[in-house]
Protein backbone atom coordinates (compact mmCIF):
# COMPACT_ATOMS: atom_id res chain seq x y z
CA UNK A 1 0.00 0.00 0.00
CA UNK A 2 0.91 3.96 -0.34
CA UNK A 3 -0.42 6.86 0.94
CA UNK A 4 0.24 10.64 1.18
CA UNK A 5 -1.66 12.88 3.00
CA UNK A 6 -1.13 15.05 6.12
CA UNK A 7 -0.24 12.58 8.43
CA UNK A 8 2.44 11.49 5.86
CA UNK A 9 4.09 11.39 2.85
CA UNK A 10 4.80 7.92 3.35
CA UNK A 11 3.40 4.71 4.39
CA UNK A 12 6.19 4.65 7.49
CA UNK A 13 5.22 8.27 8.22
CA UNK A 14 1.74 7.54 8.45
CA UNK A 15 1.78 4.66 10.62
CA UNK A 16 3.84 6.94 13.36
CA UNK A 17 1.39 9.55 13.00
CA UNK A 18 -1.29 7.64 13.61
CA UNK A 19 0.00 5.61 16.90
CA UNK A 20 1.10 9.02 17.97
CA UNK A 21 -2.10 10.46 17.61
CA UNK A 22 -0.84 13.84 16.21
CA UNK A 23 -3.27 15.92 14.59
CA UNK A 24 -1.79 17.30 11.32
CA UNK A 25 -4.64 19.90 11.00
CA UNK A 26 -3.14 23.41 10.96
CA UNK A 27 -3.06 26.77 9.31
CA UNK A 28 -3.47 26.41 5.22
CA UNK A 29 -0.19 27.43 3.59
CA UNK A 30 -0.47 25.72 0.01
CA UNK A 31 -3.30 28.49 -1.11
CA UNK A 32 -3.90 32.14 -0.24
CA UNK A 33 -6.03 32.54 2.36
CA UNK A 34 -7.03 35.94 1.99
CA UNK A 35 -10.78 35.85 1.25
CA UNK A 36 -11.49 32.68 3.56
CA UNK A 37 -13.49 32.72 6.54
CA UNK A 38 -12.77 29.42 7.72
CA UNK A 39 -8.43 29.35 7.14
CA UNK A 40 -7.49 25.42 8.55
CA UNK A 41 -6.80 22.29 6.91
CA UNK A 42 -5.42 18.87 6.76
CA UNK A 43 -2.98 19.71 3.95
CA UNK A 44 0.24 17.92 2.49
CA UNK A 45 2.60 19.90 3.91
CA UNK A 46 5.84 20.73 1.98
CA UNK A 47 4.92 18.86 -0.77
CA UNK A 48 7.42 19.54 -3.76
CA UNK A 49 6.08 18.13 -7.46
CA UNK A 50 9.60 18.42 -9.07
CA UNK A 51 11.11 16.10 -6.50
CA UNK A 52 9.10 13.62 -7.75
CA UNK A 53 8.34 14.54 -11.27
CA UNK A 54 10.33 15.90 -14.02
CA UNK A 55 9.07 19.47 -14.78
CA UNK A 56 7.90 18.42 -17.99
CA UNK A 57 5.57 15.93 -16.46
CA UNK A 58 4.34 18.22 -13.87
CA UNK A 59 2.74 20.77 -16.28
CA UNK A 60 0.41 18.22 -17.18
CA UNK A 61 -0.75 16.63 -13.90
CA UNK A 62 -3.02 18.61 -11.25
CA UNK A 63 -1.99 18.32 -8.24
CA UNK A 64 -4.44 15.15 -7.03
CA UNK A 65 -3.07 13.16 -10.23
CA UNK A 66 0.63 13.79 -8.50
CA UNK A 67 -0.80 12.81 -5.53
CA UNK A 68 -2.20 9.22 -7.29
CA UNK A 69 0.77 8.37 -8.49
CA UNK A 70 3.48 8.93 -5.56
CA UNK A 71 1.53 7.03 -3.75
CA UNK A 72 0.91 4.18 -6.06
CA UNK A 73 4.66 3.94 -6.59
CA UNK A 74 4.98 3.18 -2.94
CA UNK A 75 2.01 0.27 -3.03
CA UNK A 76 3.41 -1.39 -6.08
CA UNK A 77 7.03 -0.95 -4.92
CA UNK A 78 6.43 -2.37 -1.85
CA UNK A 79 4.38 -5.71 -3.83
CA UNK A 80 7.42 -6.39 -5.81
CA UNK A 81 5.21 -7.09 -8.80
CA UNK A 82 6.15 -6.05 -12.58
CA UNK A 83 3.38 -4.66 -14.29
CA UNK A 84 4.83 -3.76 -17.24
CA UNK A 85 4.44 -7.24 -18.55
CA UNK A 86 1.58 -9.86 -19.44
CA UNK A 87 0.27 -9.28 -15.71
CA UNK A 88 -0.14 -5.66 -16.69
CA UNK A 89 -2.60 -6.48 -19.23
CA UNK A 90 -4.79 -8.58 -16.36
CA UNK A 91 -4.61 -5.23 -13.69
CA UNK A 92 -7.35 -3.05 -12.84
CA UNK A 93 -6.62 0.39 -12.05
CA UNK A 94 -9.66 1.87 -10.13
CA UNK A 95 -9.65 4.91 -8.16
CA UNK A 96 -12.01 6.97 -6.84
CA UNK A 97 -12.01 10.88 -6.64
CA UNK A 98 -14.82 13.74 -6.00
CA UNK A 99 -13.64 16.50 -8.36
CA UNK A 100 -10.79 15.83 -9.78
CA UNK A 101 -8.36 18.61 -11.13
CA UNK A 102 -10.01 21.39 -8.99
CA UNK A 103 -7.31 23.19 -8.56
CA UNK A 104 -6.57 23.53 -12.29
CA UNK A 105 -9.95 24.16 -12.96
CA UNK A 106 -9.84 27.26 -10.31
CA UNK A 107 -6.99 28.70 -11.85
CA UNK A 108 -8.43 28.42 -15.26
CA UNK A 109 -11.25 29.97 -14.45
CA UNK A 110 -9.51 32.36 -12.65
CA UNK A 111 -7.87 33.30 -16.06
CA UNK A 112 -10.94 33.50 -17.78
CA UNK A 113 -13.31 35.25 -15.71
CA UNK A 114 -11.52 37.59 -13.57
CA UNK A 115 -8.35 38.06 -15.88
CA UNK A 116 -10.14 37.93 -18.98
CA UNK A 117 -7.35 36.18 -20.84
CA UNK A 118 -7.83 35.36 -24.47
CA UNK A 119 -6.81 31.61 -24.04
CA UNK A 120 -6.71 28.90 -21.51
CA UNK A 121 -3.54 26.94 -21.14
CA UNK A 122 -3.77 23.82 -23.24
CA UNK A 123 -3.50 21.19 -20.86
CA UNK A 124 -6.49 22.36 -18.92
CA UNK A 125 -8.74 19.49 -20.22
CA UNK A 126 -6.62 16.88 -19.13
CA UNK A 127 -5.38 18.08 -15.83
CA UNK A 128 -8.93 18.39 -14.47
CA UNK A 129 -11.03 15.52 -15.84
CA UNK A 130 -11.48 13.33 -12.07
CA UNK A 131 -10.55 9.87 -14.17
CA UNK A 132 -6.59 11.98 -15.15
CA UNK A 133 -5.52 10.48 -12.12
CA UNK A 134 -6.03 6.96 -12.76
CA UNK A 135 -5.05 8.07 -16.55
CA UNK A 136 -1.22 8.99 -14.96
CA UNK A 137 -1.33 5.78 -12.61
CA UNK A 138 -1.60 3.61 -15.58
CA UNK A 139 1.29 5.31 -17.69
CA UNK A 140 3.15 5.30 -14.36
CA UNK A 141 3.40 1.40 -14.03
CA UNK A 142 2.43 0.52 -18.07
CA UNK A 143 -0.53 -1.08 -16.10
CA UNK A 144 -2.91 -1.57 -19.38
CA UNK A 145 -5.93 -3.57 -18.11
CA UNK A 146 -9.36 -2.14 -17.09
CA UNK A 147 -8.86 1.26 -15.89
CA UNK A 148 -11.29 4.37 -14.85
CA UNK A 149 -12.58 6.34 -11.90
CA UNK A 150 -15.51 5.66 -9.58
CA UNK A 151 -17.10 8.93 -7.55
CA UNK A 152 -19.26 9.23 -5.48
CA UNK A 153 -18.61 12.04 -3.34
CA UNK A 154 -16.59 11.43 0.47
CA UNK A 155 -17.32 7.33 -0.48
CA UNK A 156 -15.63 7.41 -3.54
CA UNK A 157 -12.25 5.52 -2.56
CA UNK A 158 -14.25 3.18 -0.50
CA UNK A 159 -16.77 2.52 -4.06
CA UNK A 160 -13.57 1.98 -5.91
CA UNK A 161 -11.80 -0.48 -3.91
CA UNK A 162 -15.06 -2.18 -2.91
CA UNK A 163 -14.87 -2.58 -6.80
CA UNK A 164 -11.83 -3.46 -7.71
CA UNK A 165 -12.57 -5.94 -4.73
CA UNK A 166 -15.29 -7.30 -6.32
CA UNK A 167 -14.06 -7.83 -9.64
CA UNK A 168 -10.50 -9.70 -8.13
CA UNK A 169 -12.50 -11.83 -5.88
CA UNK A 170 -14.83 -12.82 -8.82
CA UNK A 171 -11.67 -14.02 -10.90
CA UNK A 172 -11.73 -11.00 -13.36
CA UNK A 173 -8.35 -10.10 -12.99
CA UNK A 174 -5.35 -11.52 -10.25
CA UNK A 175 -4.21 -7.74 -9.54
CA UNK A 176 -5.80 -4.44 -8.96
CA UNK A 177 -4.41 -0.93 -8.10
CA UNK A 178 -7.00 0.83 -6.00
CA UNK A 179 -7.94 3.60 -4.22
CA UNK A 180 -8.45 7.44 -4.28
CA UNK A 181 -7.18 11.06 -4.47
CA UNK A 182 -8.49 14.31 -4.17
CA UNK A 183 -6.76 18.04 -3.19
CA UNK A 184 -9.46 20.84 -3.28
CA UNK A 185 -7.53 23.48 -1.55
CA UNK A 186 -8.41 26.38 -3.47
CA UNK A 187 -10.51 29.54 -3.13
CA UNK A 188 -13.47 28.23 -4.85
CA UNK A 189 -14.31 25.08 -2.66
CA UNK A 190 -12.89 26.44 0.27
CA UNK A 191 -15.84 29.26 -0.38
CA UNK A 192 -18.19 26.89 -1.51
CA UNK A 193 -17.54 24.63 1.52
CA UNK A 194 -17.60 27.68 3.86
CA UNK A 195 -21.23 28.12 2.85
CA UNK A 196 -22.59 25.17 3.54
CA UNK A 197 -21.51 25.96 7.14
CA UNK A 198 -20.19 22.86 8.38
CA UNK A 199 -16.55 23.79 8.59
CA UNK A 200 -15.34 23.43 11.85
CA UNK A 201 -13.09 26.78 12.76
CA UNK A 202 -10.81 25.55 15.24
CA UNK A 203 -10.28 21.80 14.83
CA UNK A 204 -11.66 18.54 13.66
CA UNK A 205 -13.35 16.92 16.95
CA UNK A 206 -15.38 14.07 16.05
CA UNK A 207 -17.96 12.36 18.46
CA UNK A 208 -17.27 15.14 20.46
CA UNK A 209 -19.70 17.48 22.65
CA UNK A 210 -18.56 20.96 21.33
CA UNK A 211 -17.84 19.61 17.65
CA UNK A 212 -18.38 22.09 15.02
CA UNK A 213 -18.30 20.48 11.87
CA UNK A 214 -15.22 19.00 9.49
CA UNK A 215 -12.18 20.21 8.21
CA UNK A 216 -11.03 19.70 4.64
CA UNK A 217 -8.14 17.55 4.23
CA UNK A 218 -6.18 15.98 0.69
CA UNK A 219 -4.12 13.44 -0.42
CA UNK A 220 -3.96 9.79 -1.97
CA UNK A 221 -4.24 6.15 -0.86
CA UNK A 222 -3.50 3.28 -2.86
CA UNK A 223 -3.55 -0.61 -2.35
CA UNK A 224 -2.65 -3.44 -4.64
CA UNK A 225 -5.34 -5.84 -4.01
CA UNK A 226 -3.99 -9.66 -5.48
CA UNK A 227 -5.63 -12.78 -5.45
CA UNK A 228 -5.02 -14.67 -2.22
CA UNK A 229 -3.95 -17.81 -4.30
CA UNK A 230 -1.90 -15.66 -7.08
CA UNK A 231 -0.09 -13.49 -3.66
CA UNK A 232 0.72 -16.94 -1.98
CA UNK A 233 2.49 -18.82 -5.35
CA UNK A 234 4.77 -15.87 -5.46
CA UNK A 235 5.80 -15.51 -1.72
CA UNK A 236 4.03 -11.93 -1.53
CA UNK A 237 4.37 -9.61 1.34
CA UNK A 238 0.26 -10.23 2.12
CA UNK A 239 -0.54 -7.07 4.37
CA UNK A 240 -3.88 -7.56 5.33
CA UNK A 241 -7.02 -8.64 3.64
CA UNK A 242 -10.24 -7.32 2.44
CA UNK A 243 -13.08 -9.68 2.58
CA UNK A 244 -16.13 -7.61 2.01
CA UNK A 245 -18.22 -5.15 0.61
CA UNK A 246 -21.31 -3.42 1.58
CA UNK A 247 -22.95 -0.44 -0.40
CA UNK A 248 -26.63 1.25 0.06
CA UNK A 249 -28.21 4.59 -1.15
CA UNK A 250 -30.66 6.71 1.50
CA UNK A 251 -32.90 7.91 -1.23
CA UNK A 252 -33.12 10.72 1.57
CA UNK A 253 -31.66 13.92 1.23
CA UNK A 254 -28.53 15.72 -0.62
CA UNK A 255 -26.95 16.70 2.46
CA UNK A 256 -28.13 15.02 5.40
CA UNK A 257 -27.51 11.16 6.27
CA UNK A 258 -29.56 8.33 7.22
CA UNK A 259 -29.24 6.19 9.59
CA UNK A 260 -31.24 3.49 7.53
CA UNK A 261 -28.78 3.71 4.60
CA UNK A 262 -25.47 3.41 6.79
CA UNK A 263 -27.08 0.50 8.82
CA UNK A 264 -27.64 -1.11 5.39
CA UNK A 265 -24.26 -0.68 4.36
CA UNK A 266 -22.13 -1.76 7.70
CA UNK A 267 -25.07 -5.21 7.32
CA UNK A 268 -24.15 -5.83 3.81
CA UNK A 269 -20.24 -5.52 4.27
CA UNK A 270 -20.75 -7.97 7.26
CA UNK A 271 -22.76 -10.45 5.31
CA UNK A 272 -21.06 -10.24 2.42
CA UNK A 273 -17.94 -11.72 4.35
CA UNK A 274 -19.81 -14.42 6.40
CA UNK A 275 -19.27 -13.12 9.73
CA UNK A 276 -21.00 -11.64 12.40
CA UNK A 277 -21.14 -8.13 13.98
CA UNK A 278 -19.73 -10.29 17.09
CA UNK A 279 -16.03 -10.75 15.00
CA UNK A 280 -15.65 -7.50 14.87
CA UNK A 281 -13.05 -5.43 17.26
CA UNK A 282 -12.85 -1.74 15.43
CA UNK A 283 -14.63 0.17 13.24
CA UNK A 284 -12.84 2.95 11.31
CA UNK A 285 -15.75 5.70 11.36
CA UNK A 286 -16.97 8.07 8.83
CA UNK A 287 -16.62 10.25 11.66
CA UNK A 288 -16.41 13.60 9.96
CA UNK A 289 -16.70 16.03 13.08
CA UNK A 290 -20.31 17.20 12.37
CA UNK A 291 -23.32 17.23 14.73
CA UNK A 292 -25.53 14.79 12.52
CA UNK A 293 -22.82 12.55 10.80
CA UNK A 294 -21.43 11.58 14.43
CA UNK A 295 -25.26 10.80 16.05
CA UNK A 296 -26.59 9.54 12.86
CA UNK A 297 -23.49 7.41 13.01
CA UNK A 298 -23.61 5.97 16.20
CA UNK A 299 -27.17 5.05 16.05
CA UNK A 300 -26.36 3.42 13.08
CA UNK A 301 -23.58 0.94 14.82
CA UNK A 302 -25.50 0.22 17.58
CA UNK A 303 -28.27 -0.48 14.86
CA UNK A 304 -25.97 -3.30 13.86
CA UNK A 305 -24.06 -4.50 16.30
CA UNK A 306 -26.32 -4.47 18.72
CA UNK A 307 -25.06 -4.65 22.40
CA UNK A 308 -21.47 -5.67 20.94
CA UNK A 309 -21.62 -2.03 20.08
CA UNK A 310 -20.60 -1.43 23.74
CA UNK A 311 -17.40 -3.72 23.38
CA UNK A 312 -16.47 -2.01 19.85
CA UNK A 313 -13.78 0.84 19.56
CA UNK A 314 -14.91 3.08 17.08
CA UNK A 315 -12.35 6.15 15.89
CA UNK A 316 -12.26 8.83 13.61
CA UNK A 317 -9.05 9.64 11.70
CA UNK A 318 -10.09 11.90 10.15
CA UNK A 319 -9.70 13.96 13.22
CA UNK A 320 -5.56 13.80 12.23
CA UNK A 321 -6.20 13.79 8.44
CA UNK A 322 -8.75 15.56 8.06
CA UNK A 323 -11.54 15.07 5.17
CA UNK A 324 -9.85 14.05 2.25
CA UNK A 325 -13.05 13.65 0.32
CA UNK A 326 -12.81 11.67 -2.62
CA UNK A 327 -9.55 10.18 -1.23
CA UNK A 328 -11.06 9.85 2.27
CA UNK A 329 -11.93 6.06 1.91
CA UNK A 330 -8.60 5.22 0.76
CA UNK A 331 -6.68 6.63 3.48
CA UNK A 332 -8.70 5.52 5.94
CA UNK A 333 -8.70 1.78 4.00
CA UNK A 334 -4.63 2.31 4.60
CA UNK A 335 -5.38 3.44 8.17
CA UNK A 336 -7.26 0.64 9.16
CA UNK A 337 -4.87 -2.06 7.59
CA UNK A 338 -2.05 -0.72 9.45
CA UNK A 339 -4.05 -0.85 12.50
CA UNK A 340 -4.75 -4.39 12.12
CA UNK A 341 -1.16 -5.48 10.73
CA UNK A 342 0.79 -3.16 14.09
CA UNK A 343 -1.90 -4.07 16.27
CA UNK A 344 -2.78 -0.74 17.81
CA UNK A 345 -6.04 1.05 17.20
CA UNK A 346 -5.73 4.78 16.07
CA UNK A 347 -7.50 7.61 18.16
CA UNK A 348 -10.15 9.74 17.64
CA UNK A 349 -7.98 13.31 18.32
CA UNK A 350 -8.88 15.92 19.78
CA UNK A 351 -11.73 15.00 21.58
CA UNK A 352 -12.46 16.69 24.60
CA UNK A 353 -15.97 16.24 26.29
CA UNK A 354 -18.01 13.51 26.01
CA UNK A 355 -21.66 14.43 23.96
CA UNK A 356 -24.72 12.16 25.66
CA UNK A 357 -25.77 11.08 21.68
CA UNK A 358 -22.66 9.82 21.15
CA UNK A 359 -21.97 6.98 23.54
CA UNK A 360 -19.28 4.22 22.35
CA UNK A 361 -15.58 3.95 22.94
CA UNK A 362 -14.30 6.10 20.56
CA UNK A 363 -10.24 5.87 21.53
CA UNK A 364 -9.93 9.22 22.47
CA UNK A 365 -7.05 11.13 21.98
CA UNK A 366 -4.71 8.07 22.80
CA UNK A 367 -3.83 5.32 20.26
CA UNK A 368 -4.46 1.89 22.18
CA UNK A 369 -2.23 -1.13 21.69
CA UNK A 370 -4.82 -3.75 20.67
CA UNK A 371 -4.84 -6.87 18.58
CA UNK A 372 -7.65 -6.97 15.55
CA UNK A 373 -8.56 -9.42 13.58
CA UNK A 374 -11.59 -7.73 11.88
CA UNK A 375 -12.66 -4.36 11.19
CA UNK A 376 -14.85 -1.87 9.33
CA UNK A 377 -13.96 1.31 7.52
CA UNK A 378 -17.14 3.12 6.53
CA UNK A 379 -18.12 5.54 4.22
CA UNK A 380 -21.41 7.74 4.23
CA UNK A 381 -21.59 10.57 1.19
CA UNK A 382 -23.08 13.66 0.86
CA UNK A 383 -26.68 12.41 -1.24
CA UNK A 384 -26.83 9.57 0.92
CA UNK A 385 -23.90 7.22 -1.16
CA UNK A 386 -22.44 4.38 1.27
CA UNK A 387 -20.03 2.17 1.01
CA UNK A 388 -18.55 -0.20 4.00
CA UNK A 389 -15.71 -2.19 3.40
CA UNK A 390 -14.72 -5.29 6.16
CA UNK A 391 -11.14 -5.50 6.27
CA UNK A 392 -9.22 -8.37 7.96
CA UNK A 393 -5.61 -9.19 9.55
CA UNK B 1 -35.73 49.78 12.27
CA UNK B 2 -38.55 48.13 10.07
CA UNK B 3 -36.56 47.44 7.16
CA UNK B 4 -34.19 45.11 9.65
CA UNK B 5 -37.46 43.10 10.26
CA UNK B 6 -39.03 43.77 6.74
CA UNK B 7 -35.91 42.38 5.27
CA UNK B 8 -35.64 39.17 7.61
CA UNK B 9 -39.30 38.53 7.33
CA UNK B 10 -39.15 39.02 3.52
CA UNK B 11 -36.54 36.22 3.19
CA UNK B 12 -37.85 34.20 5.61
CA UNK B 13 -41.15 33.94 4.12
CA UNK B 14 -39.87 33.25 0.61
CA UNK B 15 -37.61 30.19 1.31
CA UNK B 16 -40.22 28.80 3.68
CA UNK B 17 -43.15 29.39 0.92
CA UNK B 18 -44.94 30.90 3.92
CA UNK B 19 -47.90 33.77 3.50
CA UNK B 20 -45.87 36.76 4.42
CA UNK B 21 -48.93 37.64 6.48
CA UNK B 22 -49.09 35.03 8.91
CA UNK B 23 -45.48 35.69 9.67
CA UNK B 24 -43.60 37.80 12.57
CA UNK B 25 -40.71 38.04 15.00
CA UNK B 26 -42.34 35.92 17.83
CA UNK B 27 -43.07 32.96 15.17
CA UNK B 28 -41.16 29.64 15.96
CA UNK B 29 -38.52 28.84 13.29
CA UNK B 30 -39.12 25.04 13.64
CA UNK B 31 -43.38 26.22 12.87
CA UNK B 32 -41.82 26.88 9.59
CA UNK B 33 -41.68 24.35 6.77
CA UNK B 34 -37.50 24.81 6.16
CA UNK B 35 -35.17 22.06 6.63
CA UNK B 36 -31.51 22.58 7.65
CA UNK B 37 -29.87 23.28 4.27
CA UNK B 38 -33.11 26.00 4.11
CA UNK B 39 -31.70 27.71 7.18
CA UNK B 40 -28.25 28.06 5.40
CA UNK B 41 -29.95 29.48 2.50
CA UNK B 42 -31.75 31.93 4.62
CA UNK B 43 -28.55 33.22 6.27
CA UNK B 44 -27.18 33.66 2.48
CA UNK B 45 -30.16 35.15 1.73
CA UNK B 46 -29.51 37.58 4.48
CA UNK B 47 -25.84 38.30 3.98
CA UNK B 48 -26.11 39.30 0.35
CA UNK B 49 -29.44 41.85 1.23
CA UNK B 50 -27.71 43.11 4.44
CA UNK B 51 -24.25 43.17 2.89
CA UNK B 52 -22.98 41.52 6.62
CA UNK B 53 -20.93 38.28 7.12
CA UNK B 54 -22.93 35.85 9.88
CA UNK B 55 -20.74 33.31 11.63
CA UNK B 56 -23.40 31.12 11.84
CA UNK B 57 -22.10 27.23 11.97
CA UNK B 58 -24.84 24.50 11.94
CA UNK B 59 -23.52 22.74 13.99
CA UNK B 60 -23.80 25.24 16.82
CA UNK B 61 -27.52 25.58 15.55
CA UNK B 62 -27.98 21.62 16.47
CA UNK B 63 -26.87 22.38 19.93
CA UNK B 64 -29.84 24.24 21.69
CA UNK B 65 -27.38 25.68 24.08
CA UNK B 66 -25.32 27.35 21.38
CA UNK B 67 -26.95 29.20 18.58
CA UNK B 68 -30.66 29.88 20.55
CA UNK B 69 -31.88 30.38 17.25
CA UNK B 70 -35.33 29.50 17.82
CA UNK B 71 -37.70 32.24 16.45
CA UNK B 72 -37.52 35.04 13.88
CA UNK B 73 -36.60 37.47 16.37
CA UNK B 74 -33.75 35.83 17.10
CA UNK B 75 -32.91 36.22 13.39
CA UNK B 76 -33.60 39.69 13.63
CA UNK B 77 -31.23 40.18 16.32
CA UNK B 78 -28.64 38.32 14.59
CA UNK B 79 -28.68 41.11 11.59
CA UNK B 80 -29.08 43.59 13.34
CA UNK B 81 -25.66 42.92 16.00
CA UNK B 82 -23.85 41.89 12.17
CA UNK B 83 -24.86 45.41 11.09
CA UNK B 84 -24.01 47.39 14.48
CA UNK B 85 -20.58 45.68 14.97
CA UNK B 86 -20.55 45.78 11.01
CA UNK B 87 -17.97 45.55 8.26
CA UNK B 88 -18.76 42.68 5.81
CA UNK B 89 -15.77 40.12 5.56
CA UNK B 90 -14.06 40.52 2.27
Amino acid sequence: MGCISAVGHNIGEMAATLKAGRCAIGPLTVMNVERLIVRIGAEVAGFDPLRHFEEKRVAIMDRFSQFAVVASRQAVAQSGLDLRGDLGLKTAVILGSGVGGMTSLDESFLRLYQENAKRLYPATIARMMVSAAVSHVTMEHGVRGPAFTATSACASATHAIGMAFQMVRAGMMPVALTGGTESVFTPGTMKAWEAMRILAPDTCRPFSRNRKGLVLGEGAGILVLEDREHAMARGAPILGEIIGFGMSADAGDIVLPSQDGAMRAMKSAIADCRQTPESFGYVNAHGTGTVLNDVTETAAIHGVFGSHARRLMVSSTKSMHGHALGGAGAIEAVATLLALRDGFVPPTANFTESDPQCDLDYVPNKARNQDVEYALSNSFAFGGLNAVLALRR
Amino acid sequence: MSDIVGGVLDIIADKAKADRSTLSPQTELSSLNMDSLDIVEVFFQLEEHFSISIPYNANDAADPAGAGLNTINDVIEIVRRQLAGDREAT
